[in-house]
């Protein structure tokens, strides 16, 4: 497979921003709920006040809490007592799911992963990621590092379109050490990186800056700006042990590598990464039958 | 074909020779298989974790999850259905990490290591195994033919 040369990488990426304009704007209710969840002092009732309004997202949180992965007696007809089952956050991911569907429902063919894989490693990623927030040397706030790591990887929805029959390509050449991860061989080969794409996604919606932050800079923590580091660390290390967890996007699963300021970053020893891998986990895999159930 | 498939900390077992076990997209987690040829009965656990001693309340609803309580349970498991405690053919697949992983983060080298002394303490060793490495393995094993096939997105498929 050959790089693209200037001119066509002129042309993808203006293909790029025309696919990404034609996104449908973030949703009231997930915009909305984007903030309230990162208020600290916010209440379950705020979050209630915010999705009563919304009908679609209130159908998808009732078939979900009222699916048998979560077991109740009863079943359950209001979002007043749907929401405090389920959790602010994952009603906020409930609601993201919905109006990214176009970037998260993505079959993912430039990446060989199955249809589904970008939410189910965006999910894993935020709930790892806010377990990683309660180690972080400096503080950072669980609920950004989960909304941070929800939507750390959107570009990949959208590159991977363009990207077609590339992964053997991609794969030989960080096999072969030719590049040094799987973000830099879209790069040499493509012109631009899901990071970039991401960051694009990331104006569409007017997402705040160290949301952009994070998605710029997942793969190359050390190169964010310090104001954000920390929770850049939060998601770079989310990310990798989501792929490690078994959630992966596809070909580039594990074709990353960690970053050697993490130590600085985190202070865990292995039994607490055990722990929080298997409460992550218990909670994803809780998630993902819901979800499959509905 | 049916396939049956093992989710994260679960595990298995079937002797029906149309039959296939499977368990998608191994990380840092286990594959641990279990054959026993002369009945032509297979077993699989989706090992998660090395130790049951961060959960041990879980692990008792869910033995499949750590390497200590799921390697005991699969083997009995193994062994009511082919009738047999000996003659096990073991192989294991998965304990992947990425590049410049800590150790404190290495969940995979933790599952191979303790997979390894648990099966050398009951006198059982594996006689293949794809193990470590960058790769998420999806692990099918074909009860008719003990045939262990490996995919990985991206790569063609291989077998151990």
């Amino acid at each position: 497979m050959e790089k693209l040369n200037t001119i066509k990488v002129k042309v993808l990426k203006a293909q790029i921003l025309r696919r990404i304009d034609a996104l449908p704007l973030m949703s009231q209710s997930a915009s909305k709920l984007m903030k309230t969840v990162a208020d600290r002092d916010h209440s379950i009732h705020d979050i209630i006040e915010i999705v009563k309004y919304d009908p679609s997202l209130t159908v998808k949180i009732l078939k979900l809490v009222n699916s048998s992965a979560y077991g109740l007696s009863k079943s359950i007809t209001s979002v007043e007592r749907a929401i405090p089952q389920l959790g602010d956050k994952l009603v906020f991911g409930l609601a993201m799911e919905e109006c990214a569907a176009p970037v998260y429902r993505d079959p993912m063919e430039g990446y060989e992963g199955e249809s589904g894989s970008l939410w189910k490693h965006s999910l894993l990623t935020a709930l790892i990621a806010r377990e990683l927030a309660k180690v972080s040397v400096h503080k950072v706030s669980l609920e950004e590092a989960y909304t941070a790591g929800l939507m750390h990887d959107l570009g990949k929805g959208i590159l991977s379109q363009y990207m077609k029959g590339s992964a053997p390509d991609l794969l030989a050449a960080v096999e072969n050490d030719k590049m040094h991860d799987y973000r830099e061989a879209e790069l040499f080969y493509y012109g631009t990186d899901h990071c970039d794409v991401g960051c694009h996604i990331a104006k569409h919606w007017a997402l705040p800056e160290a949301l952009c932050a994070v998605i710029r800079w997942h793969h190359e923590p050390a190169r964010s700006p310090v104001e954000y580091k920390s929770l850049v660390y939060v998601v770079h290390l989310g990310d990798i042990m989501a792929m490690i967890g078994g959630a992966a996007t596809g070909a580039d699963a594990l074709m990353y590598g960690q970053d050697a300021g993490c130590d600085e970053f985190f202070s865990a020893d292995e039994g607490w990464v055990d722990r929080a891998m298997n409460a992550a986990l218990q909670e994803y895999q809780k998630i993902i039958a819901a979800m499959s159930n509905e | 074909m049916k396939a049956l498939y093992i989710g994260i900390g679960e595990f298995g077992v079937t002797n029906s020779p149309d039959d296939v076990l499977k368990t998608m997209a191994l990380g840092s987690c286990v594959g641990l298989i279990v054959l026993e040829p002369r009945s032509r009965t297979v077993g699989m656990a989706h090992i998660a974790l090395s130790s049951s001693q961060i959960n041990p309340s879980q692990a008792a609803k869910q033995p499949g999850r750590f390497a200590d309580t799921a390697i005991p349970a699969l083997l009995n498991l193994v062994a009511q259905r082919s009738k047999t405690r000996s003659g096990y053919i073991i192989k294991l697949a998965g304990g992947a990490q990425v590049a410049s992983m800590k150790d404190t983060f290495n969940i995979g080298k933790r599952n191979i290591l303790a997979i390894k002394k648990i099966l050398w303490q009951m006198k059982l060793a594996s006689v293949a195994e794809d193990l470590g490495g960058q790769i998420s393995r999806t692990v099918t094993v074909e009860v008719n033919t003990g045939r262990v096939i490996i995919h990985s997105p991206g790569r063609p498929d291989w077998s151990i």
